[in-house]
């Protein structure tokens, strides 16, 4: 996997990464439920036809327009080959839709949010504007989704079956689903919480353009991931991983962990932070909050910081060198019991 | 030359048979699985005819080997017992031996479930059993059914609609031939649900009598449940094992219609592609198909539109199509994995399923489904085509090995 980044956006909780030094707002449900939320974008009209934009639930207007902002920082106008994840999809509409369903006891229903609640909406969207007929495809819930995508489109492109490829990941966050997290206690809710914590249900969209060439505007080269299936073995995992791309685990710059907490001893990456003593430690979860795919968001983050060579101040946990940053290593724990690794260079 | 993948089982459950063996019973003697659902708690259920799975979720739970007392969802039960049946049928006793991976699809999960969390919990937000919304994700049924086939490794899950199970096996294929598996297990389940009864019904696509795929007075779709996988393996695999091949994946292509997000372009521009791609994948000639299993839904649309791109693919010659849907319902998700077993059983058996329903000539076409079952034909290959919302077209080809 040896896969070049060439464009990349995001519509996230903390906005662009010249913003990050700026923690994002915590908000609050009326419940007092704490959680983030996506600086949107002012102006949608200038990426998305408005006549379009009206009907957009919101998780279609970030993942649309994140798509849209990252072919234009890859300055691509069509790519052969069109992928997403997702965890919940597009999660207002399916709400919206089952809500109706019951109050309107099955009569009279709007199909709209009906046809957006399918899981592919925004892949397709996609395609209809840019009227890509290449491959389609999107994965979503729980588990490996996002990374799945990634993989997909490496593959694409090591088959030859395209040069080019956006890929990308959405979830976006609504009222409804807040309260279901807290009372599943995925999430719980503390007071004492300020300004600084991951966990913290978010959402976000994140886009890529992946390639095969390489050029000097690019944000990194992908090198590696892997998805580990099982929590038994995972520092062997990653062992085995880094092993593979001929890369000792001395000489791994930083590490960007899935932490919800920059508090790292006795947490489920005490032992991933052992095998690496001498890599710079850095989190993300704070600037964009947990969802499923978040993943992409780290991705996104990874990418910059190799680009613009400067790991900003509020992403540091511990600074273990000063080496060279010519390369980052992502380890997530996502749901479903997997975890993701990614390994960029510069 | 890429490495050829191979199917060495399947496993099946849906409204004409809860396995490989009933299902090929229904299939030999003509017998629907579409009536009148005896669970769905819907308005519309004497209305709206369904292929209905006719076990409760109890009753699966059994068939599935694992304990009522948990409260799965109707599309992971679904899943266990035609994932099982695959697995099983494969020959297969230590899952992990080799490297070993699920891909399931779904299009809308464990929405069983949800549907009833959601009849508490509109009233009051501190309302709704919590287990009956926690098993809403795509995912949670793909980690069910991994759980439940002992699977360690890695597992995933597409959700492209209709086209989702077809796109499950193509990854399959794809992963294997890239070298990240040796064998896996993919394809697809969906459960009945209010949810998809009322949105198709919300854009009028529902069939009120039996769906009649490619007739001229046909009017839309029967919704049904079910699941189908099939058991995937590389050369090399098979080769360590000495196993029963049953077919072999030799085609596959994916092309997205870019029309409408619903409706298929009139041409089939989108499916014409699809199929255009899986013939180039697998080095297959047009002629060289015996047998398609067609998307056909019943709708006006669909099937117009999948007509025009058949004719366009075969240059004016198509060989026995049939939409197997006018029996088993359109099982969303599923309908991608069922429609591959269904179509290495017409391999096995030598034998052209036949469209339930068919009266009447389209007017705009000058092709028909086969309306008889037509015994001891050679299949060398068959197309089976799926085709899902957002114009995601998928076409596989399954060969006689």
């Amino acid at each position: 996997m040896e896969l070049y980044i060439k464009g990349i956006n995001t519509i996230s909780p903390v906005g662009s990464f010249d913003n990050i030094d700026n923690l994002p707002e915590i908000k609050a449900t009326e419940e007092g439920l704490k959680y983030y939320s996506c600086i949107e974008p002012l102006a949608y009209k200038e990426i998305i036809n408005p006549v379009l934009i009206r009907r957009m639930s919101r998780a279609m207007k970030i993942g649309i327009a994140s798509a849209l902002f990252c072919l234009k920082d890859a300055k691509l106008e069509m790519p052969d080959a069109i992928i997403t994840g997702t965890g919940l999809g597009c999660v207002e509409d399916s709400d919206k839709f089952l809500v109706s369903l019951i109050e309107n006891e099955e009569k009279m229903l709007n199909p709209t949010p009906f046809i957006q609640s399918t899981h592919n909406t925004i892949s397709s969207q996609i395609a209809l504007m840019l009227k890509c007929h290449g491959y389609n495809s999107t994965y979503a819930g729980r588990g490996a989704c996002f990374e799945t995508g990634i993989l997909d489109a490496s593959m694409l492109i090591s088959d030859g079956e395209a040069s080019n490829v956006l890929v990308g990941a959405y979830d976006e966050l609504i009222q409804n689903q807040i309260k279901i997290l807290y009372r599943l206690g995925q999430f719980r809710n503390n007071n004492t919480i300020k300004n600084i914590s991951g966990n913290l249900p978010g959402e976000g969209a994140a886009f890529f353009v992946l390639s095969d060439k390489q050029s000097d505007t690019d944000y990194a080269k992908l090198v590696g991931m892997d998805i580990i299936s099982s929590d038994n073995f995972l520092t062997e995992n990653i062992c085995d991983f880094l092993n593979k791309y001929s890369i000792e685990l001395k000489n791994i710059n930083s590490i960007l962990l899935g932490s919800e907490n920059f508090i790292l001893e006795n947490s489920k990456y005490s032992d991933v932070i052992n095998i690496f003593p001498y890599s710079n430690l850095l989190w993300f979860k704070h600037l964009c909050g947990e969802y499923m795919t978040d993943s992409s968001f780290a991705l996104w983050l990874a990418s910059n910081i190799l680009k613009t060579q400067n790991i900003p101040e509020k992403v540091i946990i511990k600074k273990n060198n000063t080496s060279a940053l010519d390369n980052i290593l992502i380890v997530n724990k996502i749901s479903g019991n997997q975890t993701a690794l990614f390994l960029l260079k510069k | 030359m890429s490495k050829r993948i191979f199917i060495t089982g399947i496993g099946i459950v849906s409204s004409i048979g809860n396995n490989e063996k009933e299902v090929l019973e229904s299939l030999k003697s003509g017998r629907s699985g579409i009536g009148i659902s005896k669970t769905l708690q819907s308005i519309y259920r004497d209305e709206i005819p369904v292929g209905e799975v006719g076990l409760s979720n109890n009753e699966l739970s059994q068939l599935a080997g694992i304990s009522v007392n948990i409260s799965n969802s109707r599309t992971a039960l679904l899943g266990i017992i035609a994932a099982k049946e695959a697995v099983n049928n494969a020959g297969i006793s230590n899952i992990n031996e080799f490297k070993t991976g699920l891909i399931s699809s779904t299009s809308v999960g464990g929405m069983d479930k949800s549907e009833i969390f959601y009849k508490e919990f509109t009233k009051n937000k501190t309302k709704g059993r919590l287990r009956d919304i926690a098993t809403h994700d795509c995912g949670e049924s793909s980690q069910n059914i991994a759980k439940n086939i002992n699977l360690n490794g890695f597992y995933t899950t597409i959700s492209t609609a209709c086209s989702s199970a077809a796109n499950a096996i193509m990854l399959g294929a794809r992963l294997i031939r890239n070298g990240y598996a040796d064998r896996i297990i993919a394809g697809g389940s969906d459960a009945l649900s209010l949810f998809t009864i009322n949105g198709f019904n919300s854009l009028m696509i529902l069939d009120r009598n039996f769906c009649r795929p490619f007739d001229e007075t046909r009017s839309g779709l029967n919704i049904g449940e079910g699941a189908g996988y099939v058991v995937l393996e590389s050369e090399d695999c098979v080769n360590k094992t000495g196993k029963t091949v049953l077919a072999e994946l030799t085609g596959y292509g994916n092309a997205c219609d870019a029309f409408h997000q619903t409706a298929s372009s009139p041409e089939g521009d989108g499916a014409y592609l699809a199929i255009s791609k899986a013939f180039k994948s697998g080095n297959i000639k047009p002629e060289m198909i015996d047998y398609i299993n067609v998307h056909g839904t019943g709708t006006p649309n669909n099937d117009l539109s999948e007509g025009t791109a058949l004719l366009k693919a075969f240059g004016g010659k198509v060989p026995y199509f049939s939409s197997t849907k006018s029996a088993t319902g359109h099982t969303l998700g599923a309908s991608g994995g069922i429609e591959a077993v269904l179509s290495i059983l017409a391999i096995r058996n030598k034998m052209v399923i036949p469209s339930l329903n068919f009266k009447e000539q389209m007017k705009e076409l000058t092709i028909c489904p086969v309306k008889q079952k037509i015994d001891n034909v050679e299949i060398n290959h068959v197309l089976s085509n799926s085709f899902g919302f957002g114009g995601n077209n998928t076409s596989l080809i399954f060969s006689k090995v």
